[in-house]
């Protein structure tokens, strides 16, 4: 694994009442990739954020920024 | 031309981590091909050199072929191609020359020497094995196989400054054109 777990776009996703293959349908990708961001497993590029967090309703300060991790 | 299109469909590539995965395995493979096909031909090379200085009754290129000539140019002009097309879109790879003002000489020189003495290394070690294979243990001339191995390691010590030193001043150039054209 390459990063710790987004349980933040999950839980974002599950509000919005997304699967995982749904979210990939939509955003370009397969849902290996949405699965693998979740679980820390990819970094995605900043297109793909932005696409993520479009389709979501959400900004990327919700979903990829972590304040405990940059203190 | 339709039909071209729609077939190459299937073939693109499915999203951005599969690319960039597939980019890595790839990359991998090919240093692992090019690597296994200059030893193969140095070992085929050697095997041809040592039947020849032992006289023996074998056709001088038996083993040294067209064929592993004409597979050597091949991989040459597959890493020359990669190294000049990444040099033309000012990209050299290693961190140590990419932000790097000055051509750094103290850094090459040192990764050359280890370099061109793993080379020989391999020639002298390549050329014993060719050796003792066909004349046996007691008849390789280990320290002129060692020279020979030192005469190759001097030619790839000048050829990788030189390859170093062109694909650098390239890059360089095409990175101070993406920054003109940026400030423009």
């Amino acid at each position: 694994m390459k990063g710790s777990k987004n349980l933040k776009m999950k839980a974002a996703r599950v509000a919005a009442g997304l699967s995982q293959a749904e979210l990939a349908d939509k955003v370009g990708v397969t849902r290996q990739t949405i699965g693998l961001i979740e679980a820390g497993g990819y970094n995605p590029t900043l297109n793909l954020c932005i696409h993520i967090c479009r389709e979501l309703g959400v900004t990327l300060n919700d979903l990829f920024w972590d304040e405990q991790e940059r203190q | 031309m339709n039909t071209i299109r729609s077939w190459m469909k299937y073939l693109e590539i499915a999203d951005e981590r599969e690319e960039i995965e597939t980019n890595r395995i790839t990359r991998r493979a090919f240093f692992a091909m090019t690597f296994l096909v200059i030893f193969l031909a140095i070992y085929l090379m050697m095997l041809s050199q040592v039947a020849e200085a032992h006289n023996l009754d074998l056709a001088p290129y038996q083993f040294f072929s067209q064929i592993t000539i004409a597979l050597c140019v091949i991989v040459i002009v597959c890493c020359a191609y990669t190294t000049w097309t990444q040099a033309k879109q000012g990209i050299m790879g290693y961190p140590r020359f990419v932000n790097s003002e000055k051509f750094p000489v103290d850094y090459l020189l040192k990764f050359d020497l280890v370099f061109s003495g793993v080379f020989a290394l391999v020639v002298w070690a390549f050329r014993d094995i060719a050796e003792v294979s066909l004349v046996g243990f007691d008849q390789v001339y280990w320290v002129g196989n060692l020279a020979v191995g030192m005469l190759f390691a001097l030619g790839v010590f000048a050829c990788v400054i030189l390859v170093f030193y062109v694909v650098y001043k390239e890059a360089k150039k095409q990175q101070a054109q993406i920054m003109k054209d940026l400030d423009n």
